[in-house]
């Protein structure tokens, strides 16, 4: 991936406002989800698309946020906030930590994809990957 | 927010305090030249490690280094070009250390989930023994640069292959394509996290339920394969 962004406050700022569109939208669909999975894969979904629609958010998301700590520490916000939501809302959850390391997996591998490639996997194959890591938990 | 030049809190019982044995006695000891450098090179690494760990990366200096460490700048310059130089060669001995430990883990009975076991057990341990330490090799490595991140990235893939090693030891086929570089750096962000918040003592408590997540993705039988 050839685009690169400075964490700079404004765009520090509009990263965050994705995030909280991503949480905002998360809180509405991950109750209604027939599984745990289907709520994550919606989320999730729903995250790619937001990043998918602003280079700036996705190269913080991705690749900005294991070597700056402001967008690391962003990005640790949301995902504690969806995991806390996963717990809150579903029943079904499997437990924190592997709910964390699942997220945490999902995330690697797309971003493993998106530095190796000259654009990011478009949304198909995002969501396999989220397919494949999330409907073959069986913890 | 910067930290420079301000101290952070204490933490109990890292063992980062420097010990009483590195430092020669001072005057005529008679000790090779080789032993002088080899002590200097240790006493500098491990007060680079407790400096960091108090004033973050950027609050320390090659001058606070030194005189914690007790010797010269001309010292210091002899053995490292610069502050990174010295901090990538202690990065790279600390993570050294930790995969040995970790390659040791491997060696030890119990078949290939029990071995996984062991593995992850001496990780969340050597961590939780050593939380400044943690701190200054997994979080002020981004206050120090692109090389640094390199060099995390190849001890990421060491510690991958280790995962993987496990999942070919269980049926001799290979792990599923990036399982193990993701599960790599799901354990990184997870013990990250901890270390980020002050709670490494709470990495020990998480063996068995990153041990069953481990053996769920390389799709171990824990049944067959008791730990």
């Amino acid at each position: 991936m050839r685009h690169t962004a400075q964490a700079d406050p404004d765009t520090l700022a509009a990263y965050e406002r994705s995030l909280d569109r991503v949480y905002q939208h998360s809180r509405e669909v991950m109750a209604s989800a027939p599984t745990w999975q289907a709520s994550l894969y919606r989320a999730l979904s729903a995250c790619y698309l937001e990043m998918c629609s602003d280079p700036d958010a996705l190269y913080l998301h991705f690749i900005a946020t294991a070597q700056d700590s402001s967008v690391a520490r962003a990005r640790a916000r949301h995902r504690d906030r969806l995991l806390s939501l996963l717990s809150v809302t579903r029943e079904d959850a499997p437990t924190p930590l592997h709910a964390e390391l699942l997220l945490g997996m999902i995330h690697a591998t797309i971003r493993f994809q998106v530095a190796s490639q000259e654009d990011p996997p478009d949304l198909d194959a995002a969501e396999q990957t989220f397919a494949t890591l999330l409907f073959d938990y069986d913890g | 927010m910067s930290e420079r030049g301000r101290a952070r809190p204490a933490a109990r019982g890292d063992g980062l305090e420097p010990r009483s044995d590195p430092q020669l006695p001072s005057g005529r000891h008679g000790l090779p030249r080789e032993e002088v450098l080899s002590n200097q090179r240790e006493r500098i690494l491990r007060a680079l490690a407790a400096t960091i760990a108090r004033y973050g990366y950027d609050g320390s200096s090659v001058e606070r280094i030194v005189k914690r460490a007790g010797v010269s700048r001309r010292t210091f310059y002899e053995q490292f070009a610069d502050r990174e130089q010295a901090y990538l060669e202690a990065y790279d001995e600390a993570a050294g250390c930790l995969l040995e430990r970790l390659r040791a883990a491997w060696e030890e009975p119990g078949g290939g989930a029990g071995q996984l076991r062991q593995c992850l057990r001496s990780m969340l341990e050597t961590v939780a023994a050593e939380p400044r330490l943690a701190r200054t090799f997994m979080i002020d490595v981004l206050a120090v640069g692109p090389p640094a991140l390199e060099r995390r990235e190849r001890h990421m893939r060491s510690f991958a292959a280790l995962l993987e090693r496990g999942a070919r030891a269980h049926d001799g086929s290979p792990a599923p394509p990036l399982a193990a570089d993701g599960l790599a750096a799901a354990i990184y962000e997870a013990v990250l996290t901890r270390v980020s918040r002050g709670q490494t003592e709470e990495l020990p408590g998480l063996l068995e339920d990153l041990h069953s997540f481990c053996l769920m993705i390389f799709h171990y039988s824990a049944v067959a394969e008791p730990s």
